[in-house]
């Protein structure tokens, strides 16, 4: 399914080239997906993920490109920006997984504009998974997310 | 999202449940699905308590935010007092809790499970479906514990059991002391008594004391195997000879009954085998007992051949055949059980303890075998045995050869150590006997008084003695006591702990040999002997 949509044929050594544009989905009730990226093949035809998938779940293959990504980020900040009252002494903080920066390559930058406000300082990290801990669900690990928060630097 | 997003979440929480049954592991890995696939914040277990409030038992985040209001929740719900008569579909009650919700589901048979929810509860239908997937949640919960229990059930019978063997085998041998007196002195008696009746008196305390000592001998050897307590003993031996001294035990009685006695060695049976020789030679004299008990007329074989081979060690078939009375077809699956015999009057008829063919099973399972019967009725029986031997070492090119040594122990100056009056006569009056002089000391701290005076060749030493006891006693004598003069004279343990870990102790403590009571006059000669010779 994956080399008919991306017009590519898996080789020996080429798998997470392609594979990290085609992640696998797990559904939770409410329509949200944890993603679990393929990082290589393993042993007997497995595959391994940068993450548990638990025995008997269904995945769905999933797809993004460098735009659907960037619009991504750029709808967090959107979410992130909606609760909260800018000043002078906001920072905005951004952690992206690497996954996605592996997909968009240099294109990076063009999230990064995406997401930066002008006058506000923005820092961050790259990432191998992100957990997940709002205290009102069970903790979560998560890949290929984009995390934007606004706060309040100290005075 | 759609219905069969919804279908495929539900078969993956169901599909979690169960999956192991280890109660909390099983637990820990379904809840965290059902957390995980439908956004809960908490999921608890409690279980029902007879005439008490349900008591947590699991919960996942382990501190749960208002577990007190949940606890007082079901304490004073009305409804769930009396559980049993809520309606299927009244499930699941709620509760709510500073802006979370508790959905209480029964788990029929085990107690509650409680899910919360930060904000808005699911819409009915989500927890209509939990109610058919709980159902297995509370069957697989049940497993879990009705697992437990057979557990724990298992456990405590093999402790009693285990129990049961020690306490068999420390009974037989306080058995074996007094009966160690009896024979021994019938034995004098005989020699001495004139007066035919008399004789025949003795006579029937002796056999009567040796059945005895073989009852107690076979309850000490099951007690002993099935408490763990057996040892193999390795070694490199030529199985021919090891077979014919076997062979030569029965010939007599086969003279006597008129029965053919044969042996038979295939070709392809290793010329040396590393094994336990007293394990194997008690297996084969148990069966060959049986079968000339059973056997009136005819011929009864010993045959062995090799079945497998694997690398630098085979499977050998040890098979007793008899022409006897057989075994009827419905006794054949008993035969092998403790204190059975095929028809329980031959007791009577032939004697026996019914211990025989259990101890032979057990000894198999130690020389990694296993043993079965080919039986017909009126025509004969085939007792048949397999043992896992090994090759022997190369460098060990020296069998023991099996075989009687001439016993004699003219002038040989003994000290015996005994502490019981009625041992201390016996064994001085046995040794007496074969022509040695005998000293006695009644303790260990009476030994090396006499030790002081020199001129002993060899000690006897009982170990369990009053005042100081026969392991101290030796390592007194070896570490070299001023008073002693010979520290490496012999020292042969002679004791009714007849355990292999017995012999360790001794051993440890820097006796020589080991020597188990009930006293066997001939053993005991060929010990003093041998350990005359090397030192």
């Amino acid at each position: 399914m994956v080399e008919e949509h991306s017009n590519q044929v898996f080789t020996a050594d080429n798998f997470f080239e392609i594979a990290k544009a085609y992640p696998f989905g797990m559904s939770k009730i409410g329509g949200e997906m944890i993603v679990r990226d393929p990082m290589f093949l393993g042993e007997n035809q497995s595959m391994i993920c940068a993450g548990e998938v638990p025995k008997g779940c269904f995945v769905e293959i999933l797809h993004g490109d460098i735009e659907s990504l960037v619009s991504a980020a750029k709808s967090a900040k959107t979410t992130a920006k909606e609760s909260f009252q800018p000043t002078e002494n906001t920072v905005m903080i951004l952690i992206d997984c690497i996954s996605r920066v592996l997909v968009m390559g240099d294109q990076f930058q063009e999230e990064l504009a995406a997401v930066r406000e002008d006058g506000t300082p923005l820092f961050g990290a790259l990432t191998i998974g992100e957990i997940a801990n709002n205290s009102d669900t069970c903790l979560e690990f998560h890949n290929k997310t984009a995390v934007v928060g606004f706060f309040e630097r100290p005075l | 999202m759609n219905e069969n997003s919804k279908t495929q979440i539900f078969y993956e929480i169901a599909m979690s449940i169960g999956g192991s049954f280890e109660l909390k592991t099983m637990l820990k890995t379904c809840l965290s699905v059902y957390m995980k696939k439908l956004n809960f914040s908490s999921a608890q277990i409690f279980v029902f308590k007879e005439n008490a409030d349900p008591i947590p038992c699991f919960s996942i985040p382990r501190v749960v935010p208002y577990q007190a209001e949940i606890k007082d929740c079901l304490r004073d719900n009305p409804a769930l007092q009396s559980y049993e008569r809520v309606k299927q579909q009244h499930w699941p009650l709620q509760c709510s809790v500073e802006g979370t919700s508790y959905q209480i589901f029964l788990l029929q048979g085990f107690g509650f499970l409680i899910l919360g929810k930060s904000g808005q509860p699911h819409h009915e239908p989500i927890y209509r479906s939990l109610l058919e997937v709980n159902e297995k949640l509370s069957a697989a919960c049940i497993a879990c514990r009705q697992k437990e229990d057979l557990l724990r059930a298992k456990e405590e019978a093999e402790t009693a059991s285990h129990a049961k063997s020690e306490f068999m085998a420390n009974m037989s041998h306080e058995l074996r002391t007094p009966l160690n007196a009896i024979m021994g002195f019938a034995e004098l008696a005989l020699d001495m008594a004139v007066d035919p009746e008399q004789k025949e008196f003795l006579e029937v305390i002796n056999l009567s004391a040796n059945r005895l000592t073989a009852l107690v001998n076979d309850v000490l050897d099951i007690s002993k195997i099935e408490s763990g307590k057996v040892v193999l003993y390795l070694e490199d031996f030529v199985i021919k000879e090891f077979l014919e001294s076997v062979i030569k035990l029965f010939q007599g009685i086969a003279k006597n009954k008129n029965i053919k006695l044969r042996l038979q060695i295939d070709p392809n049976v290793p010329k040396i085998i590393h094994s336990d020789q007293q394990c194997l030679k008690q297996i084969l004299m148990n069966l060959l007992n049986n079968a000339f008990k059973f056997t009136k007329k005819g011929v009864i074989s010993l045959n062995v051949s090799e079945v497998q081979k694997f690398e630098r060690q085979c499977s050998i078939q040890f098979s007793v055949s008899d022409t006897g009375i057989g075994v009827q077809k419905e006794k054949l699956e008993y035969i092998f059980e403790s204190f059975t015999q095929a028809d329980n009057s031959s007791t009577k008829h032939f004697g026996g303890t019914g211990l025989g063919l259990t101890i032979c099973k057990k000894l198999v399972e130690l020389v990694n075998g296993s043993m079965w019967l080919h039986s017909d009725e009126g025509e004969g029986s085939t007792f048949s045995f397999s043992a896992l031997v090994g090759e022997p070492y190369p460098e060990a090119a020296h069998p023991q050869k099996l075989g009687d040594r001439p016993m004699a122990l003219d002038g040989v100056r003994i000290l015996l150590v005994e502490d019981n009056i009625q041992n201390q006569k016996l064994a001085a009056k046995v040794l007496h006997k074969g022509g040695a002089h005998v000293d006695i000391a009644g303790n260990g701290a009476q030994a090396i008084e006499i030790l002081a005076a020199g001129s002993h060749q060899v000690i006897l030493m009982d170990v369990g003695m009053p005042v100081m006891d026969g392991l101290e006693a030796t390592k007194k004598i070896r570490s070299g006591d001023p008073e002693v003069m010979d520290i490496d004279i012999p020292i042969i343990a002679m004791t009714a702990n007849a355990y292999e870990s017995d012999r360790g102790k001794c051993i440890d403590a820097g006796m020589t040999d080991f020597l188990s009571k009930p006293m066997n006059r001939q053993l005991l000669f060929e010990a003093i002997q041998k350990n005359i010779i090397k030192s």
